[in-house]
């Protein structure tokens, strides 16, 4: 079927939303960082691990609500309580006796926190998280790893224009994730005035195969931060508990001051956390922190709701068992068909590059052929496994790669593959 | 914001001739490709023209540099594609732009002897000439045929415009055209201070843009961008399906997006350097939207 019928609703409502909102569709769900032609605009409802787009196409879906799901779209075990608490009223006056519930909870789940304070999106998670560091040190400079995503406040987003460079984001530095010689740097020149280190449990630049941390690199960090008097955040808003129940750092053996939590927390109802150790919660006592819809009761009970779920069905303990599966089918049908494939990061959490083409080209042809056989897999972002996918979801989805690296290999590729081995 | 020309700060007017300017040039060149009229009224010995906008507050005639100390030169030279005039220019006034034409040929920042310099005596001057009205321009002739060469150059100039506008324009000559001036715009813009923190983290590389026939390389190089007739192995490429669908998106016809997600427009490759240039882009029309 040509791209135009297949995907006919998806492009007519692009075309209309175009002319009312800004982009068409904004940010990272515009169609243009996917592969127009080969993937849906909007989608109309889900299932387990299964996406259905406005035109009815479906797909094994591997972006997971960009990483939100983990138990499965339209879960019975999150969505009933959930729903049954949307009947008796969601955004009240005054939090929901589950506020506290979930607070226990996660401050004895996750290792080392002591206190939680709950907001809608990660972002307000960081930006919190940052301005709790800066306003307890009194220091004004927040280190990050060049090319990690912490979220679209002006502080940390990819808006980079004047006004903002010369502003907000004028206390922010960057190094190399890794790269101990360059945070050492950075605290040497910057003496006295580094608040906070903010990093995720490994690296996951969008672009980029993904990196995981040296053994050294976590120790330094916490090393570093010590000795100069500034703390130590872990963004774990992206990995979540897909790596361990006690969170990444845990899973990485590493110790944060703070750490902020979201997306998969509550299996798509919009909730994040800031957690943090006792040595902080002064302050955060005397921080006004507030947001209409911050304590509403739906995603607090989904939380609670998804947390058992995600124990019941074996955790990150299963995510990395299928994750391994998949990873080890592709690299080894890339092989096989003459690539240098590659899965990098974490299983539960995998992205395909291939070595012979930093730029992406092959990504973008094989997650478009990988589409076409109705398989959702992200060119250009990381993917994302949920406890809802099944052994049979994988064999599925490894028989459509067989099929996708053989149509790499002929056709365009033919001389396209003849210039990347020219390099 | 739309913007009016004394709201600009001298770096903005700076830049807003220099690409005035380079377009004028470079649609001059462009013109006279496609164009057997224009070839055949060219001087048999071909013309040498060039501009010269001496800088407000800069104590050298043509030195325009950026309040950041970088120097703004569009580097007309280098965009000739020669590796050496490159090297070159970064000792010449920055703001001297040329076009030579001969046999055939036309090539905008070609480093010649030129039979006429034309002086505009600052920024605002060369911006309001350069949109067609009244300012001050002084004629430097330099040799025997200047003044057929300015005759020649008014007329290449409004030969654009005309082909631009024309029902009968090829669609093909019309595309060039407009894909010419957007991708030499970018050359014009790059180097904005407003853009310096974009350029940084945008990563370095070559975008090949295609339309039928048509094919341009857009280079990107810490703070600049230089259009090139070909280049090896480019990290992206961005196509458009046919001369119409280019036509209606370069002149804001159709919106870009729109395009890209109806498939008349395509992007492969290294996405990060693509986007790189849309917020150059974005700054070209700021500059060419300020009104005069
Ligand atoms: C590591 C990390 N931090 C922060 C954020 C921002 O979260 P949100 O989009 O909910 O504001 C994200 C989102 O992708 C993320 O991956």
């Amino acid at each position: 079927m040509s791209s135009g019928k297949k995907f006919a609703r998806s492009r007519e409502y692009f075309e209309r939303a175009a002319k009312v909102i800004p982009g068409g569709i904004y940010g990272s769900k515009s169609p243009g960082f996917l592969v127009p032609g080969h993937f849906p605009y909007y989608l109309e409802g889900a299932k387990g691990s299964c996406i259905v787009d406005v035109d009815g196409n479906q797909y094994i879906d591997y972006l997971c609500g960009y990483g939100s799901q983990i138990v499965g779209y339209g879960n019975p075990a999150v969505d009933g309580p959930a729903l049954d608490q949307a009947r008796r009223g969601d955004l009240l006056n005054q939090p929901h006796p589950v506020m506290v519930e979930l607070a226990e909870r996660l401050v004895d789940l996750v290792d080392g926190m002591d206190w939680a304070v709950f907001v809608k999106n990660g972002t307000d998670a960081t930006t919190l998280a940052t301005s709790i560091a800066r306003a307890d040190t009194g220091k004004q400079i927040v280190v990050a790893a060049e090319g990690a995503y912490h979220g679209a406040a002006n502080w940390c987003s990819t808006n980079v224009f004047p006004v903002f460079t010369s502003a907000e984001q004028r206390d922010v530095r960057f190094f190399s994730y890794n790269n101990i010689a360059q945070l050492e740097k950075l605290f040497k020149d910057n003496k006295n005035n580094i608040a906070c280190v903010i990093l995720t449990p490994y690296h996951h630049p969008t672009y980029k195969p993904q990196q995981l941390p040296t053994p050294e690199f976590l120790k330094a960090v916490e090393v570093l931060c010590q000795r100069e008097g500034a703390y130590f955040i872990m963004d774990d808003i992206r990995a979540n508990f897909r790596l361990s129940m006690a969170g990444s750092h845990s899973y990485f053996g590493a110790h944060p001051d703070m750490v902020t939590m979201g997306k998969a927390l509550a299996n798509g109802y919009p909730i994040s956390v800031l957690l943090g150790a006792e040595a902080l919660k002064k302050t955060a006592s005397s921080f006004f922190i507030t947001g209409t819809y911050w304590m509403s009761a739906v995603p607090m009970i989904a939380a609670m709701a998804t947390l058992n779920e995600m124990e019941r069905l074996g955790g990150p303990h299963r995510l990395a068992q299928l994750g391994t599966l998949l990873k080890n089918g592709l690299e080894s049908l890339g092989e096989k068909a003459g690539f240098k494939a590659r899965i990098s990061g974490p299983p539960a959490i995998p992205f395909l590059t291939f070595d012979e083409d930093p730029n992406l080209f092959l990504n973008q042809r094989f997650c478009a052929a990988m589409a076409d056989r109705g398989v959702f897999m992200h060119p250009h972002h990381n993917w994302f496994i949920s406890l809802a996918h099944s052994e049979e979801d994988i064999e599925r989805t490894l028989s459509a790669a067989r099929e996708a690296f053989e149509e790499l290999r002929g056709g365009f590729s033919a001389l396209f593959m003849n210039k990347i081995h020219e390099q | 914001m739309l913007m009016k020309l004394s709201q600009l700060s001298e770096e903005q007017k700076a830049i807003l001739a220099r690409l005035k300017a380079w377009l004028a040039l470079q649609l001059a060149a462009e013109a006279f490709r496609s164009d057997a009229g224009l070839q055949k009224l060219c001087p048999v010995g071909g013309v040498s023209l060039e501009l010269k906008i001496m800088q407000n507050g800069a104590g050298r005639g043509g030195s325009a540099h950026s309040s950041s100390g970088r120097d703004m030169a569009i580097n007309p030279a280098a965009s000739a594609s020669s590796a050496d005039e490159s090297a070159a220019t970064a000792t010449k006034p920055a703001a001297t732009l040329q076009l030579f034409v001969k046999k055939g040929n036309a090539i905008a920042g070609a480093r010649n002897w030129p039979q006429l310099v034309l002086v505009f005596p600052g920024s605002e001057a060369a911006i309001k000439v350069l949109s067609g009205g009244k300012g001050a321009a002084l004629p430097l002739p330099l040799s025997p045929g200047a003044f057929k060469t300015l005759r020649f150059f008014k007329k290449a100039s409004s030969r654009a415009t005309e082909l631009l506008r024309e029902a009968q324009t090829p669609d093909m000559v019309r595309a060039r055209l407009l894909l010419a001036a957007t991708l030499h715009g970018l050359e014009a813009v790059s180097g904005d201070s407003y853009l310096e923190r974009r350029m940084h983290i945008v990563p370095d590389g070559t975008v090949a843009v295609r339309v039928g026939q048509i094919e341009f390389f857009a280079a990107k190089r810490g703070r600049d961008i230089r259009v090139m007739e070909s280049a090896q192995h480019p990290d992206a490429v961005l196509s458009f399906s046919d001369y119409q669908s280019a036509i209606k998106v370069l002149s804001g016809k159709r919106q870009a997006v729109v395009a890209l997600g109806s498939g008349e427009v395509k992007i492969e490759g290294l996405l990060p350097l693509v986007q790189g240039l849309f917020a150059v882009l974005d700054r070209l029309s700021w500059y060419l939207g300020v009104s005069v």
